[in-house]
């Protein structure tokens, strides 16, 4: 495997004609032709496309013409981002072969800003899954240890990556599928504050928890991109009125003065090696000046409960428009209900399923208020909870995953054993808070192991600073 | 169930069996907010408090006719073709 | 969505019908919801063209169609016309928000319609029907409209027995606003009322071009029957009443239906019903027990709309004098009865400004009202023939220099010709008004020919005057002015 090189440097080089976009996708292509088979990171690999658009920037930069900040970046995306022209499936038989008319918001940023797509990555069916095993078109293997899983949803943009498929990748995080791979994958992972990003062209899982962030190797990497892609975008009610906020100038300032929350009752389960890992970061980030201080979050352990109501209540709203009439599959029937019935029966797989029945259950009259109204009320104690504890702190350190990757077929068969991945990640979405996981160390069997950094809305700066010095501090 | 058929998923009875199975393991665990006094607490439904969202109301290309319909399951003169409605009202 | 009216029970209303209403002694209660789309360039939540009539998906996007990752974005115009309707029926203006309806339908491109549920935008209003009958105004809504689903094979166009369907998603998210009336309607006569002025609203606040046979304005229907002074009966909806006769139609059946239902022991069942208006009957569609669970949650892709009071008066200083208050200033100026058929039509079709014109230019209101009336029908609002034309027309015959029916035949001309110099036109036509000293000789002439008839007339015998008017125009070739012969010949007897 070559040497990874980072966003930051590719951009430079390009723009400044030292590099050639094609010289740095051919390293990407090449690498895919290697262990593409073994990891099976993406859905559909666009190498025609991904060879044009990089002879094109390399033909600008000749000219003298304006590149963008990713000139010759590549990038995978998650294949549940509208792509014009190029098939987004969601990794579900109901979406096989659909090819959107429309580009989604990020994708059109990337395109603007001189970044290469590469192909559309493996994700768990409809983002629903913390392992990518739950994908139609079979799983994504951890590229650090095929005999594991690469974490979920978003696990084929981390494996592609962590394998040096692309410099960067895109992935969405309703409950931590991005911050859970990421550290499952040794990688960088953003979840920026609700409405930073732009949704359109999003397809829905939980639209009130849903972000797109990145996938990178280093910090400076994932604040250049979303310095891209952040910012409001009038296509999305949801969008913050605001421009992406500058980080890629905090990373440097150090931590000096800040305070760590750490939380006292934090709920229990994890292994014993993320515990110790997350106790050196707060180890380093005192050498480093930062304050480390106690908060309480009380209702932080019934966040699962709420976003397992929340999440596919809204599920089963937004999958409701996969009925064989405008796109996608359609199974043949002799009345309009039949079809409906075993287009989705055949389209959707069982955790699908599974979510679309419990969402359904939790709104369906006579049960709203007792589980769907529930939840709502559970979703403002956590964010009171936060809000309390940022009063004391400026960012929060947790494990993001309770373990290390764990092996295929693990928590497959006990959906809530599964659930249990996400019990760090899931009060952010909750709150419509910023998170990030950060690579710091190693733990069982040599893998790697992420620290969560949590901060306020719109605290992308302060999570930026903490996150830049834990990775010096490795 | 009445809850497959307001989803429209046909199930067979293994499939209705299980999936019941996993949803009431499920519902009851998450009872464990029962222990929590909600009745003073405002639900919360956006994380982030906007108001007043709106666009210009100004007309913009429609999507390209037989392109959409390329993709669709069924088409026929210009539109989109489903088996019979039956049990619904006109 | 009719959550107050569900299964009505309780008495909500004190509107009492008077013994004239009752129909065999039973009371009827009326309620009705009205969906109208609003007269917008684009759609509720996207940019794509709010037309009719264009060829089918032609009017397409990924929020029309439901594409998935598509996001919904409000129309501000489309809230300011909700707005302006909402003052003009006397609501009240409230911050509100956007829900989801859940249901599966081939013309409901997301399987969910984003509507308003508990907190909609216009609240508490009335409307006032002739006679001063004020009829309660629950609610004012916005919300999408669906796709068209047309039917093939089968039975005509019909649904039953057809063996496919085809969808045009055109219409799909094209903004309506649905109002919901309280029951306070008595008669099927209010009930046609209440959609008349309703609509005579809507043109006045340029919410909506209200065209019921196109279907911009359609009317839902919920009739219950019960005898004065006991609980509301159980209520039936009727859908698809297509214009303002079928309203009074399907109420009079389903009331009918009803009283008979009970009186034969009978119970009246909680249904929705299908108005068919060439049948003259209705049909039961579904009952309320298989009514769908809709699961309505609140739109999370969307965000409160908080008019602030600002923006609501801005909109209340902007609307227009309404239909009530310009009937009311028409009959005024014209002389006519409010409640005549001349006003409504005149201020239905906006023309009662241009009438104010020609009396302002010294021309006679009254007759304008009759020439709008009857020769502007297919005139603009504000009609080309220049209202300078119309006063001098109505001065002429006012004054007796152009007789009514020559008036009428330079009306047509005027109009004809988008205007003209009447005085002019009618010298043309030779249509000057004969002066007395002419006229006096006809009017000898005509009496030396019916000596009869003319002492018949002088002893009082008013039938007798008719043969000699009639024979002084035939004299006269139609130019002698009628008013002006039996003022000669009044003035003779008397003499
Ligand atoms: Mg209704
Ligand atoms: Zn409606």
């Amino acid at each position: 495997m070559t040497v990874r090189r980072t966003a930051v440097d590719i951009a430079a080089s390009v723009a400044a004609g030292e590099l050639t976009a094609t010289a740095v996708l051919e390293e990407n292509l090449a690498a895919i032709d290697a262990r593409e088979k073994e990891v099976h990171a993406f859905n559909l690999v666009t190498a025609d496309r991904a060879r044009e658009r990089a002879a094109s920037i390399d033909a600008d930069v000749k000219a003298g013409r304006n590149v963008g900040r990713l000139a010759g970046v590549t990038v995978a995306l998650k294949d549940n981002m509208c792509t014009r022209g190029v098939e987004t499936t969601c990794s579900s038989k109901i979406l096989e072969g659909w090819k959107p008319p429309y580009d989604a918001t990020v994708v059109r940023r990337l395109a603007d800003a001189g970044a290469v797509v590469v192909g559309k990555t493996n994700l768990d069916e409809f983002a629903m899954g913390s392992s990518t095993e739950n994908s139609a078109f079979g799983p994504t293997r951890n590229p650090l240890d095929t005999s594991r899983v690469p974490g979920g949803s978003s696990g084929g943009s981390a494996a592609a990556v962590a394998a040096g498929f692309s410099t960067v990748s895109f992935g969405s995080d309703t409950g931590g599928s991005i911050r859970q791979p990421a550290a499952l994958c040794g990688l960088v992972g953003v979840k920026p504050t609700y409405g930073m990003v732009s949704r359109q062209g999003l397809i829905a899982f939980g639209s009130s928890l849903d972000q797109i962030g990145p996938f990178t190797s280093t910090v400076a990497d994932a604040a250049l991109l979303m310095e891209v892609i952040a910012g409001h975008d009038p296509l999305d009610s949801t969008s913050l009125p605001q421009p992406a906020p500058a980080l890629s100038s905090v990373l440097s300032q150090g931590v000096k003065g800040m305070r760590i929350g750490r939380i006292t009752d934090m709920p229990e389960g994890s292994s014993p090696d993320v515990l110790a890992r997350l106790e050196a970061a707060f180890d380093a980030l005192r050498q480093a000046g930062a304050n480390v201080v106690d908060v309480t979050m009380p209702s932080m352990s019934y966040g699962l409960t709420a976003y397992y109501l929340v999440a596919p209540a809204e599920a089963s709203s937004n999958l409701a428009r996969f009925d064989g009439v405008r796109y996608g599959l359609r199974v043949d029937a002799k009345d309009l209900n039949s079809m409906y019935g075993d287009t989705r029966a055949a389209g959707f797989g069982d955790e699908v399923k599974r979510r679309i029945m419990l969402g359904t259950y939790a709104l369906s009259a006579g049960y709203y208020d007792a589980y769907y109204g529930k939840a709502l009320k559970v979703r403002r104690l956590i964010a009171d909870d936060f809000a309390k504890a940022y009063q004391s702190c400026d960012v929060i350190l947790t494990p993001t995953s309770p373990t290390v990757a764990f092996k295929f077929g693990d928590k497959t068969s006990n959906p809530l054993a599964m659930y249990l991945c996400d019990v760090f990640t899931i009060p952010t979405n909750l709150a419509g808070h910023a998170a990030m996981s950060v690579p710091f160390g190693t733990g069982e069997s040599g893998l790697p192991v992420g620290v969560q950094v949590l901060a306020p809305a719109l605290g992308e700066a302060p999570m930026f600073r903490v996150a830049a010095e834990l990775e010096r501090a490795v | 169930m009445k809850v497959a058929r307001l989803a429209r998923l046909h199930l067979n009875d293994s499939e209705v069996d299980r999936m019941t199975n996993q949803l009431a393991g499920m519902l009851e665990h998450f009872r464990d907010v029962d222990a929590l006094d909600l009745s003073d607490v405002e639900p919360l439904n956006q994380p982030i408090p906007l108001s007043n969202v709106m666009r210009d109301d100004v007309e913009a290309p429609s999507l390209d006719r037989d392109e959409v319909l390329s993709s669709a399951p069924a088409a026929q003169d210009g539109r989109f073709r489903v088996p019979p409605i039956v049990g619904f009202e006109e | 969505m009719n959550a107050a009216t569900n299964g009505a029970v309780v008495n909500l209303s004190n509107v009492v019908a008077t013994a004239e209403q009752l129909v065999d002694g039973w009371e009827l209660v009326v309620g009705l919801e009205v969906h109208v789309e609003l007269a917008t360039k684009t759609k509720l939540f996207s940019a794509s063209a709010n037309r009719f009539g264009d060829e089918p998906n032609t009017n397409i996007d990924p929020v029309t169609l439901g594409l998935p990752g598509a996001l919904p974005v409000l129309n501000r115009h489309a809230v300011e016309l909700a707005m302006r309707l909402g003052l003009a029926l006397n609501c009240r203006v409230q911050p509100c928000t956007f829900h989801r309806k859940n249901y599966f339908y081939p013309d409901l491109p997301k399987a969910y319609q984003i509507s308003q549920y508990d907190q909609p935008l216009n609240v508490d209003g009335w409307l006032m029907l002739p006679g001063d009958v004020r009829i309660g105004v629950e609610r004012a809504h916005l919300e999408e409209d669906t796709g068209k689903s047309t039917h093939f094979g089968g039975a005509e166009g019909r649904i039953q027995g057809s063996d496919f369907s085809l969808i045009d998603f055109n219409r799909a998210g094209v903004p309506l606003v649905e109002i919901v009336s309280r029951p306070d309607i008595r008669t099927s006569e209010q009930a046609k009322q209440y959609v008349s002025e309703l609509r005579a609203i809507l043109l006045a606040v340029g919410a909506s071009d209200a065209k019921m046979e196109e279907g911009s304005m359609r009317c839902d229907v919920n009739v219950s029957v019960h005898k004065p002074g006991t609980p509301f009966g159980t209520r039936c909806e009727i859908k698809n009443v297509n214009s303002i006769r079928s309203v009074g139609r399907a109420i009079d059946y389903e009331a009918r239906r009803q009283i008979d239902l009970i009186n034969s022991g009978g119970v009246v069942k909680q249904q929705t019903l299908h108005w068919d208006d060439a049948s003259g009957r209705t049909n039961v569609l579904r009952t309320k027990e298989d009514a769908d669970d809709y699961r309505y949650f609140l739109e999370p892709d969307l965000v409160p709309l908080v008019p602030d009071a600002a923006w609501v008066e801005q909109v209340r200083a902007s609307l227009p004098p309404l239909p009530a208050a310009r009937r009311e200033a028409l009959a005024a100026l014209t002389g006519a009865a409010k409640e005549s058929e001349a006003v409504a039509v005149i201020v239905e079709r906006g023309q009662d400004a241009y009438i104010g014109e020609v009396a302002k230019v010294g021309g006679d209101a009254s007759r304008a009202l009759v020439y709008v009336q009857q020769a502007f029908a297919d005139e603009p609002a504000t009609p080309r023939v220049p209202a300078g034309d119309v006063a001098a027309l109505s001065l002429m015959e006012k004054n007796s220099k152009i007789t009514s029916t020559q008036a009428k035949t330079l009306l047509a001309e005027l109009v004809a010709n988008g205007g003209g110099d009447v005085i002019a036109m009618a010298k043309a036509k030779g249509f000057e008004a004969m002066d007395t000293g002419a006229l006096e000789l006809l009017v000898d002439q005509a009496i030396a020919a019916d000596p009869d008839a003319w002492s018949k007339f002088k002893a009082g015998e008013q039938k007798a005057m008719g043969a000699l008017v009639g024979s002084v125009m035939k004299l006269s070739k139609g130019k002698a002015d009628g008013k002006a012969v039996t003022a000669l010949l009044q003035a003779k007897a008397n003499a």
